[in-house]
This record gives C-alpha cells, structure tokens and sequence, in this order.
C-alpha cells in the first residue's frame, strides 16, 4: 500500500509517500523556520498561511520524486491533532478533501504516535514491547509501547515541555528562536562546573515531569551574573545538564517499574548529542538498547505521519467524509487497534 | 459547462453544481463547522445530479475575504479537488458572491456588500449589477473601520443613485455605516453569501479563460496585520 502523509501541525509543512513493500520513496519538508524566528516563536496565523501555500507544491514534488501518478496513491494520512488547530486544519482538509476526490481511503494521524513510531522508518527498527520518550517543544512524554497502537502514557511534564524549557532558556542568552539547537551547540564552550541547576521533581516519586522551577533558577542566575559569552556558555551547559540528568533519571526509574529493555527517544530534543550520550550509557549499564531516527526525523515530519497513516490504513481503519482535527489529544485516548483476520 | 462551485468564508456553508442547464445546491448555517458539511455536501449534490468529478471543466471557489480559517477550508477543497482531476480553479470574492445573492434575491443594482472581519472592522466593496447581470466591482474589495467605510459611501452619494447594503458588516455596523444623508437602505437580516451565485459569475470568468492552476489559488484575506504588535 501506497500512502501519501502531510504533517501541518506546527511550523514545518512536510509531505511524504511510504509504501508498506518498499518502504519510504519520497520525503520532502518546507521549514517556516526563518518565518517565525523574526517574532521569537510561532505565529499560528502565519503558519497556516505557509501550510495552505506550500503543501499542496510539496505533494506534486514528493509524488515527482517517487516518479508517481497521484492516481497511484492508495490512501492518505494527515496530522489530525493535537497541534495548532487552524495549521491542523489545512492538511487536515487538504488530505481529506484529496483522498475523497481521488476515491482512496484517508486517516487523521496521531501526531505523538507518528513520533514514537519514527524510528520504524530505520534499518534497524526496535521490537514491541518498547518505553518511547518523547520530547519536542510542546511536549515530554513517557509512554509504554506494548504493541503498535497500545500506549499508556505512564508520565509527562506538569508545566513547560522539554524543549520549550531550551527554547526559553536560549532566548534568555539571547539566542535565536528555535534556540534549542544553538543552545547545546554553545554547552560546548561552557565549563559545567560554574553553575549548578535545580533538577525539579527528581525527589518525588512518579515519572511526571516539570521544567518551570529550573527556567526560573536559570532566570534568576541570569539576572546576577553579567551575561559575557563565557557565562552564557557556562549557564548552557549547567541547564542542558540538568535537563539531561531528568530525562535520564526517569527513564532509568521507568525501566526498573516496566522491565522494558528497549528505549526509543523521539522528537526534536531526541536530536541533542548530550542527551543520546546520557541515555546510551544508560542503556548499556541495563544491558538495554537505546533507538531513535535520524536527525531530520527527529523533528516534525511527513514520513512518521506516511508510515503510520499506512500502518493504520492496512488495517482497515478510515475516516468518514467530515474534515476532523483536534488541538488537543491524548495519546491514552487513542484507540487500541483491533485486528481484523 | 459543468461547475462546482463552494463557500465557506463566513457563518454558512453552501455547495453548488452547474450541469449545462440545471443548476444544485445546498446551503447551511455552519458556524465554524464547515470542515464537517462540506464534503458530505459535494457528494449528496455528486449524487443528485449523476456526476463525478471527473466531469467537472472548472471548480470555483470564494478566496476570501472572510473567517480566516474558513477561507483556507475553501481553498484546500477547492486545491484537491482540482488538483487530483486537473482542473482549473476559479477564485472569486465572496463579497462580489454576496452582492450576487442581493441582485438575485432582492432585485438590488446597487450595493454595499459588507461582511463582519471582528476587531470592530467590515471587510467590504461596492458592485453594480450590468446589462449581463452580473455585479461588477467598482472599487477594489478592503479592510476598514465602519467610520472610514462612511466618508467613502458619502463620497459616493452624489451618484443619486440607490444603493443597498447586505451582509454581517451591516448586521453589525449598520447605524454607523449608514450615518451619512446617503440614498442608501441597508439590511439587517442574516445575510451570506452563497455558492449558487458564484455560478454565473464562475461562468463569465471560465469562458474569458480567468483561471488559475490548483496551486496557484491566492487567499484574498484582506487582514495582514495578524502578529501581536508587542512581538514585533
């Protein structure tokens, strides 16, 4: 099965075909990057605006790339949610409305399922059952994969996400929005012995997470310290670390409570080198194996939203005619797949 | 000819279907739920006129102005629709359509059409209805506060002709855009536009060959300034 995915649901339009036998055939993303970076974060209007300019251009060039006919698409898959709801919107009717006009199937996708799924799009894909955390600017998640389409989120941040917390504290330094990448790349000049940051929550028990108590310690350091490149480098590296130590404590705490070996990171922070060290160590002292995708599926994509539309798609499940997508979603909400025989 | 024409630019939603002579439609007050009845639309008219898509010549659409969100909701139907049988794409305004309706149903040659843009500002344009009785534009379609909307309706006045005012922005605004000594009278009912007229003027412009490619359709939203002036 041929399927043909579109990811909207934020700043990035990212068109992609997966076919269930040869597996991903074409892949290409518009970065609204630059766009957005003038006003410090994203600007929802915005957004939609370059997602209804630039998808449907996206989707002729994928299926040119994949040397396909839109005749030979056997189903479509959109981002349904949750997301920014008017960009959510855009794929969602484009997706929709081109599925009913070309008489194939259509299914609106899970966005944090398509990211704990992407490292399925690697050589090397992990087997079920597997712990997958997620982290990107609007989320931190802990979920336990039991078998495709049966998640329990079993922890998640109680204020801020993960990469949020990166992109306020880089924007503090005075770094460019997305700051999260600039940020690590400065760690690398700082002395971590400067600095030390609160690791918030690590002392309860649970696997719930919180990063606003360690914003604010970052503020407040900020506030004293004349900011010369050094100190800035030196409060990078103190925050990366203490973000890093979380991640790394409460998967270590969700390992031992679950029994899982297998450990999948995914979302934009999931492409921060510190973390993957930290986490790799940590999985080779468990005698567990650490997975995540490539760089550029790290990040928001069409290709985890092609393979897992296809996944879906193949067994059976379809929208109806009305145009759906939602700002809010959980993953606990999703519905464990029955499979037909 | 065969046309399919959409809207869903403001509180209704509403699907027509051009078959040479015979013309569909459905039309439905939807506010913000177009992305529900707008497919389901298109195939119940598919359905009562016997016709798939594939035999379409052109789809029409109205680009804006509007909500901003429903003008993408027409845009990306009318795209994939087009896209997916290689038909051209008719953009057209949803005031001229609303002005279409007031000459259809209230005989009007004069008019104001005025849709409610929030904020306390009228998305609006002037049209005459021509001996082809089509309305054509006499000013370019803007963005206004009600106030500025006036000056330029009294500008208007010595025309000594009659004008009549429809839609939301009158709903909304219609004291204070009717303020001046005008010949204008001005509707307070609902008042949308809708997919039928946007046949005969769809018409007009495929037969001038005013089409564009799926991928090239252009909002017209008007509104431009939608960043928070503190971020800037």
């Amino acid at each position: 099965m041929r399927v043909l995915g579109i990811e909207t649901s934020c700043d990035e339009t990212g068109i992609a075909v997966y076919d269930s036998e040869k597996g991903l055939i074409a892949n290409e993303l518009f970065s609204q990057i630059p766009i957005h970076a003038q006003y410090g974060g994203v600007v929802p209007e915005l957004a939609s605006r370059d997602h209804i300019r630039i998808a449907l251009p996206l989707i002729e060039k994928a299926l040119q790339q994949a040397h396909l006919s839109k005749q030979q698409i056997d189903g479509i898959a959109y981002t349904a949610g949750p997301g920014l709801i008017g960009a959510l919107l855009v794929g969602a009717t484009i997706g929709r409305s081109l599925g009913f006009a070309l008489d194939v199937p259509t299914l609106g996708v899970h966005h944090m399922e398509a990211h704990l799924l992407a490292p399925m799009l690697e050589n090397n894909p992990p087997s079920y059952p597997f712990l997958a955390l997620i982290v990107s600017g609007g989320h931190t998640l802990l979920i336990r994969v039991s078998s495709f389409g049966d998640y329990d989120v079993l922890g998640e941040s109680l204020d801020d996400a993960a990469g949020e917390a990166f992109d306020k504290t880089a924007h503090l330094l005075g770094l460019s929005y997305p700051g999260g990448p600039a940020l690590a790349k400065l760690a690398e000049k700082g002395n971590e012995k400067r600095f030390h940051f609160p690791r918030p929550m690590l002392k309860r028990p649970g696997l719930d997470f919180s990063f606003s108590g360690l914003k604010t310690a970052v503020v407040n350091v900020a506030k004293k310290t004349t900011l010369d490149e050094q100190t800035k480098a030196n409060i990078a590296i103190a925050f990366q670390e203490a973000v890093v130590d979380l991640l790394t404590i409460k998967c270590q705490r969700a390992i031992k409570q679950t029994g899982l070996r297998r450990l999948v990171i995914a979302g934009g922070v999931s492409a921060n080198l510190r973390l993957r060290e930290k986490l790799k160590q940590l999985m080779h002292q468990l005698e567990g194996e650490l997975f995540y995708p490539r760089l550029e599926f790290c990040t928001d994509n069409g290709a985890m939203i092609a393979y897992t539309g296809c996944q879906r798609l193949m067994r059976g499940e379809k929208d109806d005619l009305e145009i759906k997508a939602r700002a809010r979603w959980s993953l606990n909400e999703l519905s464990t797949v029955v499979i037909h025989t | 000819m065969k046309l399919l024409s959409l809207d869903t630019t403001t509180d209704a939603c509403s699907v027509a279907l051009m078959q040479d002579d015979a013309l569909w439609s459905r039309y439905e007050l939807a506010k913000m739920q177009q992305a529900r009845f707008i497919l389901p639309f298109i195939q119940t008219l598919l359905r009562d006129a016997n016709m798939a898509l594939r035999d379409l010549d052109a789809v029409a659409v109205t680009h804006g102005p509007g909500s901003l969100t429903g003008i993408r909701i027409g845009i990306g139907v009318a795209q994939a629709i087009a896209f997916a049988h290689d038909l051209p794409v008719i953009p057209i305004s949803s005031l001229a359509v609303l002005a279409q309706r007031a000459f259809r149903e209230k005989g009007a040659k004069n008019i104001v059409a005025a849709i409610d843009a929030r904020m306390g500002q009228v998305y609006w344009g002037m049209y005459q209805t021509g001996v082809d009785n089509l309305v054509h534009a006499c000013c370019e379609d803007a963005l206004a506060d009600p106030e500025d909307v006036k000056d330029q309706l009294q500008a208007y006045a010595s025309l000594q002709a009659q004008w009549i005012g429809v839609g939301s922005g009158w709903q909304m605004y219609g004291d204070q855009l009717n303020a001046g000594k005008l010949l204008m009278t001005h509707q307070c009912d609902e008042f949308y536009p809708h997919a039928f007229d946007l046949l005969p003027l769809a018409k007009q412009r495929f037969l001038s060959g005013e089409v564009v490619a799926a991928t090239h359709i252009e909002p017209l939203y008007l509104r431009n300034q939608v960043v928070d002036s503190s971020r800037r």
